[in-house]
């Protein structure tokens, strides 16, 4: 599998801060890639290395299969387009005069502009001051600039704030629908929901470190969910020594794994436990996540 | 890149400074050539000088301050600097091409500023004769003379997102280029200071103001080609600057 984005030990520190710490990204080429990560975890910092708007402290960048540097950063710009932080726009001018600026900047053909304002659904508005959008119209202008160009990777920084429920779902199936066609789409989000919904691959930052990265299915095997044993009779459970919390539906076991099952199982059969029902938990992303952050959250 | 910069000039707050500081200018020296007749010698030459002596000295450095923060705030301001860095432009167009528009907007206020000391003149003052045609010469080299000015303060205003700090660093340059002309350092040591080339720029040819050179090439030629080199340190400077500075 070729990646669209490599990094190797890349880091960035202020001071004896260090904001990202010794990162080994791989993006691979056509995918939805889930950047996730609590509020401060130098997800935005990362996203700026990876555009070289920021330089890294140590460590490279290769994008497109070429290094990314102040020095090579215009010659790939064409190539990428990226919403970073928060929506651009020139507050005093409309929107279609905003799009013409990124035309003019970089060469592109009103029809290239068009497409792009009629895929976020933004033509009814082009003739309003950007001062006058709302959050999610600055927001869907941002992503049009970024898709102008017709981008082979696309670096998205929480692409769906302010966007209703409509907008959310119209931009998770426009991110799709772009990997799709080929077009590597990397976005980050603090709505795990809305990761797990449109990225076949996760990269999950906590405190600067990448704790995880692989598919969502990898992510699973990681952390192993919780098992629920359905007896009439938990105290008899407790008496062989398990570790186990009371539930309403019996007893909830954390951490055991498929030969600790069989075993469990072997040894409720030998002591004659009566067993309705042994079950995986199904586990939400937000619980994995928090599972592999310490419960630090998104917060 | 410089299209992109004129289109971000629509309805601009800048456009308002190229029309108030001429206007400024004109009234103030207005005020001083009719409130003291006595002690000036009627004419176009005694108005003029009455115009360009503060405008000269700080309206127009300041003006180009203003702007250029004004300019580079739209930059700052909503992460437009990661929309402009995130081009194929090289960091020398990106600057190059605010210096440009900034130039631009500096030529408006620059006409503005010769057409109202002619209107004025005409049918306010009511002066003698046609106004002479070295005033529009001056107005040019002052837009040349302004070109370092443009290029410092649009340094300082691409580095500092505050708006009223690199303004307050130009009032404190027209202050040392003020002191520059008239502390007897002047010669190359003022031609080499941005906000200094501007002022000896508007007082060529000016008989009212003490040490004032005339409008000659001799006058002419090194306040060109100190504009020209200082502008293009300047830019070059900014463009390294940009290139290897990370954006907050």
């Amino acid at each position: 599998m070729s990646h669209v984005i490599t990094t190797e030990g890349l880091t960035k520190a202020y001071g004896s801060r260090t904001v990202v710490d010794s990162l080994d990204l791989r993006v691979p080429e056509g995918c939805v890639y889930g950047f996730l990560g609590p509020n401060g975890s130098g997800k935005s910092t990362t996203m700026k290395m990876l555009l070289s708007l920021v330089r890294p402290s140590r460590g490279e960048v290769s994008v497109l299969g070429r290094p990314m540097n102040h020095r090579t950063r215009h010659e790939l710009a064409a190539l990428i387009g990226s919403l970073i932080e928060a929506p651009p726009g020139y507050g005093h001018l409309t929107g279609r005069e905003n799009m013409a600026i990124v035309r003019r900047m970089l060469g592109l053909t009103e029809r290239q502009v068009e497409r792009a304002v009629a895929t976020v659904r933004l033509r009814d508005h082009m003739d309003k001051p950007v001062r006058a959008y709302s959050l999610g119209m600055k927001q869907r202008l941002g992503i049009a600039m970024a898709l102008a160009r017709e981008p082979r990777l696309l670096i998205l920084d929480e692409p769906t704030n302010g966007l209703d429920p409509a907008g959310i779902e119209e931009i998770r199936d426009l991110l799709k629908s772009l990997a799709d066609e080929g077009v590597t789409v990397m976005v980050s989000s603090h709505l795990l929901d809305e990761v797990d919904r449109m990225a076949s691959v996760l990269g999950i930052l906590g405190r600067g470190r990448l704790i995880f990265q692989g598919t969502r299915g990898e992510l699973f095997d990681r952390s192993t969910p919780d098992l629920v044993l359905e007896t009439p009779e938990p105290e008899r459970v407790l008496d062989l020594g398990l570790s186990a919390v009371r539930t309403h539906e019996g007893l909830r076991l954390s951490g055991l794994g498929e030969d600790e099952t069989a075993d469990l199982v072997r040894r409720l059969v030998h002591h004659d436990v009566p067993v309705h029902g042994l079950y995986r938990v199904r586990r939400s992303l937000e619980e994995v996540f928090m599972d592999l952050t310490g419960r630090e959250g998104l917060s | 890149m410089i299209l992109a910069e004129l289109t971000k000039l629509r309805r601009s707050a800048l456009w308002a400074v190229a029309i108030v500081l001429p206007v400024l200018a004109v009234t103030a020296g207005s005020i001083n050539y009719a409130a003291n007749q006595g002690v000036l010698s009627a004419g176009w030459g005694s108005y003029w000088s009455q115009v360009v002596l503060f405008y000269g000295l700080f309206f127009m450095s300041m003006g180009v301050a203003v702007l250029a923060s004004a300019a580079w705030r739209m930059e700052h301001r909503g992460h437009n600097r990661n929309l402009l860095m995130s081009t194929p432009a090289r960091t020398a167009a990106i600057v190059g091409a605010k210096i440009v528009s900034l130039v631009l907007v500096v030529a408006v206020m620059q006409a503005m500023l010769l057409t109202l000391v002619v209107v004025v003149g005409v049918f306010v003052l009511d002066l003698e004769g046609a106004p002479p045609w070295e005033y529009v010469v001056v107005a040019l080299l002052g837009v040349v003379a302004a070109l370092p000015v443009v290029a410092v303060q649009s340094l300082l205003s691409m580095l500092i997102r505050s708006f009223t700090a690199p303004v307050a660093v130009g009032l404190l340059g027209c202050a040392i280029g003020t002191g520059l002309l008239y502390s007897g350092q002047g010669g190359v040591v003022s031609h080499l200071f941005p906000h200094s080339l501007v002022t000896s720029a508007l007082f060529l040819g000016n008989g009212a103001v003490a040490d004032s050179a005339g409008l000659d090439l001799a006058a002419v030629g090194p306040i060109v080609f100190a504009a020209v080199v200082l502008t293009t340190a300047l830019w070059a400077l900014s463009a390294r600057l940009l290139s290897q500075r990370d954006l907050s």
